[in-house]
């Protein structure tokens, strides 16, 4: 940690006297570019790393920033004026087309930004009036600082830079904080992310907006430096090399972005001297992509992070900063004899929390759940139990929004809630786990908990960047300790998630999900997978959980676990609904003996 | 001419686009449902195609030799990009994957550049004559050629997919690829299979192209996103609907263009796509298509 100090500020200080050493050797104007690129790089960077999605289209947001600083400057708007304006139009622009797509998984991001970048390059071309099309256009106005113009390549050297190390330290600020863990989380698994009550596509849309809004900053920077701007530097093909520049320096570390545009922008001088001597004077600069083509290939398979962390690695940084553990001190969660501090659990007792009204869902010509109907009460445990195939993981994906029903009703205290998305029915409460548990493998075990305490906390974007949420992360922090010391894991807090054992990713799913605060939490076989000491602490567990008012509905194989936890059962075979009560009448009820349980599981069960 | 006749003449143009844009969506479908790639470089087999058929005929081969060696060195290149640059990456995440088609993507453009450098180039129509009327418009006889191949091209492929076993093997490959090798399909040749196929399906679009067209070594990028366009209008999943959505989009945006401007035509192919994009995300909301992929793979 101090030696990363120590870096960065032999960093800064390197940056302050560069332009008086190469005085007259070099020009200085490169440098005027990396700041500009890395500023637009580093928004590619975050949204790559944190947000698992590249864009191929910020060349088109920088070119925004550019002539909309360009067109109003040049109608009398003040520079200082039209800067926000170019941030603001560029991150508009781009959450506009990004918040949609992000609906749609996959990576159709980058074939939707990089067609947005052939589209506004052609506008960009072809409305003269107001681009000066292919000549673009001139006497762009300089910044000012109240009578003197902001001038030459020094005032600009250092201009740029300052914003640049701004944003950087807006963006750091941003991803160790709670939106932070939110995007890996995203990344990790957006089912469980939305369970949680996050909206996945929200997210990287801002996430989105954000790196366009930096490109714009870059662009507005850009006109004002050179007060000149033609469409060229903005057509898709830059957006490749800042693409290229980003996995360079690394994707998963913000410092990457600045090494990487600094590699390639030098590594481009090179060749523009080199080649032509290599290959005669015929051949154009443009040569240079087969070697950036080879360069991002080889350094994708070889090492997908980067070059940063082997620089890391030479410098002796690196390593993430861990809160100490003797610093965390455990909130004690539904602290006995009452119920939890959270008033809005205190649901009056029978009320009926969930119903579900003739349930149906069909894949193809499978009807995996059949007119299901049940209610579930306030503090009661309600089990759904049956064989492989009968439909309770089905249910449990239609109660939580997960799926949609064919037909059916789902009520939620009263209010239909069959067509909102999982997010919104995380926030109504309703917590849930997975029959595979779905962890946040990146994140320790303490902050997967305080991902779960993500709807409760509200350092929201801005407030975040500027590192104002720090005081509530504290607090998360003990929060989150407490439900790890509940479900009994408090000693693995500041290990990965990715590596605990099967039963703690089981009682951690536990934890994440109790710390969204539900009214209703939904378990999907928590027993599955567990050792019997393990399984009777789970019972103990959900005993406990159940007192301090969360209503429990649980799908479970393990009938004798069942028949001691729950207050009521519902049977389902082949999606149909076979029998429901409690587990005595369960038990003598004839046609679930013959559907379900046989002989001598009954006798095992009792 | 007439308003109506124009506007033919213009579908007829956007039917020969659309038919090669089916050519290359096709060629992303094959790997895509494969291999679970979406290839940014398949219209630099297009381009490589072309390149090849013309300097092949300037060595003093037959029109149709050139044509059919550039197409099969185009399946070649294909399944060697498949065993060099992907199969070594194969667990990699789908982003990497992506940033690996994007870095082939420019290897394969410089390569060309460097080989054929910036000039375009043209190959001869395949036969002589005059345009023949189809309804009210006119039709050179390349473009009977370009719908006849194709036409011929997805005979082929169909019965390729329906009646061999390799081809019902590489289906099988695309609806379950743990099943498949679970009853012995060699799954990672499969993955081979598909990119050749996407090699020479593209490179068969770029020789039936370039003599209604210049061939160039940057010609492929916006060949393969218009390929790319159709083929996700259906969801880079069916074949037949494939080719037909690639028409419908050809269409369109040769209407677009000669009716707006053709300045614009671009625009309007890629205003297509994000207006794709934007309805398929809402269709995605109102059946909650979203999660359950996530939620089927378990």
């Amino acid at each position: 940690m101090r030696r990363a100090r120590a870096w960065t500020a032999l960093f800064m200080a390197a940056l302050v006297v560069l332009p008086f050493l190469i005085q007259g050797r070099l020009s200085l104007s490169i440098f005027v570019f990396i700041g500009l690129y890395s500023l637009i790089v580093l928004g590619l960077t975050l949204l790559a790393g944190h947000a698992g999605q590249v864009s191929l289209g910020q060349a088109a947001f920088y070119g925004l920033g550019a002539y909309i600083s360009a067109i109003t400057t040049l109608r009398g708007l003040d520079p200082w004026i039209a800067l926000p304006l170019s941030v603001g139009g560029s991150a508009l622009v781009a959450f506009l087309i990004g918040a949609p797509i992000f609906v749609l998984r996959g990576h159709y991001l980058v074939l939707g930004t990089l067609g947005f970048n052939i589209v506004a390059d052609v506008f960009i071309r072809n409305l003269q009036h107001l681009t000066g099309g292919p000549t673009g256009l001139t006497g762009i106005p300089p910044l000012h600082i109240g009578q003197s113009v902001i001038a030459g390549d020094r005032a600009y050297y250092y201009l740029t830079w300052g914003l640049l190390l701004a944003g950087y330290w807006l963006c750091r600020n941003l991803i160790h904080s709670r939106i932070g863990r939110a995007l890996v989380a995203i990344r990790s698994s957006e089912v469980a992310a939305a369970s949680l009550g996050i909206n996945p596509a929200y997210y990287k849309g801002r996430m989105l907006a954000l790196s366009a809004g930096l490109a714009g900053l870059a662009g507005a920077l850009y006109v004002h430096y050179l007060s000149f701007v033609s469409p060229s530097p903005f057509a898709f093909t830059f957006s490749i090399d800042l693409l290229v520049m980003s996995v360079l320096g690394g994707i998963y570390h913000l410092p990457g972005a600045v090494l990487g545009t600094g590699i390639l922008t030098a590594l481009r001088e090179v060749l523009r001297t080199v080649m032509p001597r290599l290959l005669g004077t015929g051949a154009s600069a443009e040569y240079e992509i087969i070697v950036f083509g080879l360069l991002l290939a080889v350094v994708v398979i070889l090492s997908p992070s980067g070059v940063w962390p082997g620089v890391a690695a030479l410098l002796r940084i690196g390593g993430r900063d861990e809160p100490a553990k003797s610093a965390i001190i455990a909130r004690e969660i539904f602290p006995a004899g009452g119920t939890t501090s959270d008033p809005q659990h205190e649901t009056a007792a029978q009320e009926v929390v969930l119903e579900v009204d003739q349930l149906q869902k069909r894949f193809g010509g499978l009807l995996a759940v059949h007119n299901l109907s049940f209610s579930v009460r306030a503090g009661e445990v309600y089990a759904i139990i049956g064989p492989n195939g009968a439909g309770k993981t089905t249910a449990f994906n239609l109660i939580s929004g997960v799926l949609r029903p064919t037909r059916g009703v789902v009520r939620l205290r009263g209010a239909v809630v069959t067509h909102l998305p999982p997010y919104r029915i995380a926030a109504l409460g309703v917590g849930r786990t997975f029959q595979t548990p779905k962890v946040f493998g990146d994140l320790t075990v303490l902050e997967n908990v305080m991902v779960g305490l993500h709807r409760r906390t509200g350092a929201e974007f801005f407030w975040a960047m500027l590192g104002l949420g720090r005081r509530e992360d504290v607090r998360s922090q003990s929060e989150a300790a407490g439900y790890l010391q509940l479900v009994g894991i408090l000693d693995r807090a500041n290990e990965r998630a990715a590596t605990l054992p099967f039963g703690a990713l089981r009682l951690l799913e536990i934890a994440r999900a109790l710390a969204a605060g539900p009214r209703l939490l939904l378990l999907d076989e928590p027993a599955s997978g567990l050792t019997s000491s393990e399984r009777a602490a789970l019972v103990r567990l959900i005993r406990r959980v159940c007192e301090a008012g969360v209503t429990v509905m649980l799908v479970e194989h393990d009938v004798a676990m069942v028949m001691g936890v729950a207050d009521r059962i519902l049977v389902l075979n082949y999606g149909e609904q076979v029998a429901e009560g409690t587990p005595a009448e369960v038990r003598a009820d004839p046609r679930v003996i013959a559907a379900y349980l046989g002989e001598t599981t009954a006798e095992e069960a009792s | 001419m007439t308003l109506s006749q124009q506007i033919a003449q213009f579908i007829a143009s956007g039917v020969v686009n659309g038919t090669i844009y089916a050519l290359l969506g096709l060629g992303l479908v094959a790997i895509h449902s494969v291999t679970r790639v979406v290839n940014v470089a398949q219209g630099e087999f297009a381009a490589f195609g072309a390149l090849l058929a013309v300097t092949l005929m300037a060595w003093g081969q037959p029109l149709w030799l050139a044509l059919a060696s550039a197409v099969v060195a185009a399946a070649a290149l294909g399944g060697l990009i498949h065993r060099v640059a992907i199969l070594p990456a194969r667990q990699a995440s789908a982003l990497v994957l992506l940033i690996i088609t994007i870095a082939i993507h420019l290897a394969l453009k410089g390569t060309l550049l460097l080989l054929w450098g910036t000039s375009p180039y043209v190959l001869p129509a395949f036969s002589a004559g005059p345009p023949v009327r189809v309804f009210s418009a006119f039709v050179n006889r390349q473009s009977l050629w370009v719908i006849a191949i194709t036409l011929a091209a997805l005979i082929v492929l169909f019965l390729f997919f329906t009646r061999t076993i390799r081809g019902k093997s590489l289906r099988a490959c695309a609806v379950n690829p743990t099943a498949a090798r679970l009853v012995g399909i060699r799954v990672e040749r499969m993955g081979t299979l598909a990119w050749a196929i996407a090699g020479a399906l593209g490179g068969l679009a770029g020789v039936l192209i370039t003599p209604l067209t210049f061939a160039t070594y940057d010609m492929g990028l916006i060949l393969g996103l218009k390929g790319f366009v159709g083929a996700v209008v259906v969801g880079m999943a069916s074949y037949p609907w494939t080719v037909l959505a690639c028409l419908a989009f050809g269409i369109v945006e040769a209407l677009g263009a000669g009716l707006i401007s053709s300045n614009y035509r671009d625009a309007i192919a890629f205003g297509v796509l994000i207006a794709v994009l934007l309805w398929r995300a809402l269709a995605a909301l109102r059946v909650g298509l979203i999660i359950s992929e996530e939620a089927a793979q378990e």
